[in-house]
């Protein structure tokens, strides 16, 4: 018998005796949240399939009757990106919504209702103001103020919302409390275990997830809140202890997402957290929050912790290790990052320098600093095929929520020294950039906006029918975008205004 | 044994249902190991259903598939630099397949990935010179030389070429 019968013979027997597992792929019907949007041009496509086999079906068959065009089944075109379109066909209109916000301030949408969160009363600078005070809105424009959610001489920090609460954290100079809400307006002290103190709050798909830290050794532990059991486990005392990776001597830069990496996965929620008491450090993942598992990976320094739309994982300066629940996949600065932000397969340019990658629901944005010819390195920062580079410096974006550093001396961000940070906004010299990041998504696109630390003045996005729109903000220069929610057809955008006392928040409605 | 029939249009859960399967298997017997094949070929349908859209379109949306797969492993494996346990090693129940010839399994294992996936994708996914050179997006004489290179060194190690 020739050796490829035998080939073929010995292949299919040696197949037969392999044990596959049952399907993993349990749910196809799962959409990414990111992708949610882009159904719709889907639809559409399906929609004008359908609609060209109807007419050659009645053409057939001799009873076509040219119809009339129907302007909405028209398959939406992206426009080139290189050169972002302008006049577009829908304006946002935006108006200021009639409440009076001081730092620190946020916002959430509980899927009915938007809430703006801010200090009660005003406060200077970094130090913000006091108290918890909202106001919610469920179409943009009629706004009730709720005058006193927590008269509290507490300062509170970001509040998240998840499945059905709203978590945060107050804070006076000697203590702090986390507090729990179901309706944005009467709010509860959680009980944390002895020892410890809340740190972050962070709203994440399967519940708001926690970081607590004990500051007589320094540890910190995260949980979930396993909602609806929020009050009663969320923090869950058999958590493993990590410590803090980026402490940088200051007790209030425990307050940065990224010690415990939120993914909102396919089929689950999972985390990754770093075990730094050991050398070299241990890597533990979660897929509930509360049952950790050592990975088995391990690591020299001190990884920082990333999440994007399916993978919770590892980043350092040029290898990025995912984790998307049951398996680990790495990038390398040798390998492409194209694999990475678009999980494909085609081989782009190596990474020299990538920084940090975060997700946006257009899909993940990496921030990459590369070295010039000139031996200078310049920051681009990269959404999916999309580059901008903000030249000599130095950018840091944590994600989901916007917080970011920023220092360059480049021609874009010229001696701009931006930080949005846990406990408020510092703000060197402002640029008055004109840079635009044409990217298939509003959130992404101001996310981007201002995480860089630019009013979205410019700024080009799609409310996601594929029209590319320009977004004309009235944030007098110098503001900062500090927090976005975007509802069906508005969104909110609280800005920050250069002398850091002044706190608006307006509103783009985003129907016709 | 004929050619898998190509799949253009359909739904993602029919592709997968009717797919898997054998993927899985071709994967673990062109990287010669269970676990690595498994993980493979659910990372690449999982990115399939992601991009299902464009995939359904291809010519041979399973060749894309296990490219993908394999892309993915030969990262995995890049990085991982460790002894993954090989099929081709374990104990084979012969006597249950009396069509596995043992001699061959030791034959596959000495083969580097690169030509155990073309032999695998010939003889055991049946697929054509043209089928493979698309899914691997190579030219159809690097398939044949990948091929005849590797039914070469096949006999060799069987002792049946010198």
């Amino acid at each position: 018998m020739k050796l490829e019968d035998r080939l073929r013979d010995h292949l299919h027997a040696k197949a037969s005796t392999f044990e596959v597992p049952e399907h993993r792929f349990v749910d196809t019907k799962i959409v990414p949240f990111h992708s949610r949007r882009r159904q719709y041009p889907a639809l559409a496509a399906a929609a004008a399939l359908l609609a060209v086999l109807v007419g050659v079906l009645a053409l057939l068959t001799d009873l076509y009757d040219p119809p009339a065009v129907d302007e909405a089944s028209v398959v939406p075109t992206l426009p080139d990106r290189s050169t972002p379109a302008t006049g577009a066909s829908l304006t946002p209109t935006f108006a200021a919504a009639p409440v009076t916000l001081f730092l620190p301030a946020s916002v959430a949408f509980d899927g009915t209702r938007t809430w703006l969160f801010s200090a009660a009363e005003p406060g200077a600078g970094v130090a913000g103001g006091r108290g918890l005070a909202a106001a919610s809105t469920t179409d943009g424009a009629t706004w009730e103020g709720h005058s006193t959610v927590i008269d509290s001489a507490a300062r509170f920090d970001h509040v998240a919302y998840a499945h059905g609460r709203f978590t945060t954290v107050g804070r006076t100079p000697t203590e702090a409390t986390a507090y729990t809400s179901v309706d944005g307006i009467t709010w509860a002290p959680l009980d944390i275990p002895d020892g410890t103190r809340p740190v972050h709050v962070l709203g994440a798909p399967g519940g708001s997830l926690l970081l607590v830290t004990s500051p007589e050794d320094g540890s910190a532990a995260a949980a979930f809140a396993a909602l609806p059991d929020a009050e009663r486990a969320l923090i869950d005392a058999g958590v493993a202890e990590f410590d803090i990776l980026d402490r940088q001597g200051d007790p209030a830069a425990y307050v940065r997402i990224g010690h415990v990496a939120v993914a909102r996965h396919r089929l689950a929620d999972l985390g990754v957290a770093v075990d730094t008491t050991a050398w070299p450090f241990a890597v533990w993942t979660t897929s509930d929050g509360s049952a950790w598992e050592d990975s088995g990976l391990t690591r020299r320094v001190p990884s920082r912790l990333v999440a994007t739309s399916e993978a919770a994982g590892l980043i350092n300066t040029d290898t990025v290790d995912l984790f998307d629940g049951s398996t680990w996949t790495s990038y390398t600065s040798e390998e492409p990052l194209e694999a990475l932000l678009t999980n494909g397969e085609i081989p782009l340019e190596p990474i020299q320098g990538l920084l940090d990658v975060i997700d946006g629901p257009a899909g993940m944005v990496a921030v990459i600093r590369e070295p010039q010819d000139a031996g200078e390195a310049s920051t681009e920062v990269r959404v999916g095929d999309v580059r901008v580079v903000i030249g000599p410096g130095s950018i840091r974006i944590n994600g989901p929520d916007v917080l970011a550093e920023i220092s360059s001396a480049g021609p874009f961000l010229a001696g701009a020294a931006i930080r949005l940070g846990p406990d408020g906004v510092e703000l060197g010299p402002m640029p008055e950039p004109d840079v635009v990041v044409p990217i298939d998504d509003l959130v992404a696109a101001l996310r981007l906006y201002a995480a860089m630390g630019h009013p979205p003045r410019g700024a080009i996005f799609t409310a996601g029918d594929g029209a590319w729109q320009p977004i004309d903000m009235t944030f007098s220069a110098g503001s900062t975008t500090h927090a976005v929610a975007v509802a069906d057809d508005y969104l909110v955008i609280i800005a920050n205004s250069p002398d850091l006392v002044r706190t608006t928040a307006q509103v783009a409605s985003l129907s016709d | 044994m004929a050619a898998e029939p190509t799949v253009t249009v359909g739904s993602f859960e029919d592709f997968y249902l009717d797919k898997r399967d054998h993927l899985v298997r071709s994967l673990i017997l062109a990287l010669g190991n269970r676990e690595l094949g498994i993980e493979a070929a659910d990372e690449a349908l999982t990115r399939a259903f992601q991009r299902w859209s464009d995939v359904q379109t291809y010519d041979n949306p399973t060749g894309w598939v296990y490219r993908v797969a394999m892309n993915w492993a030969r990262t995995k494996l890049r990085r991982g630099k460790r002894e993954l346990p090989s099929v081709y090693v374990e104990d084979t129940p012969v006597h249950q397949n009396p069509m596995v010839e043992p001699g061959l399994d030791a034959a596959l294992a000495s083969l580097s990935t690169k030509f155990r996936s073309v032999i695998v994708m010939r003889y055991y996914l049946d697929w054509s010179i043209e089928e493979i050179a698309e899914a691997l997006r190579i030219p159809k004489g690097t398939v044949k030389s990948r091929l005849h290179r590797a039914i070469a060194a096949l006999q060799v190690e069987l002792g049946e070429k010198p």
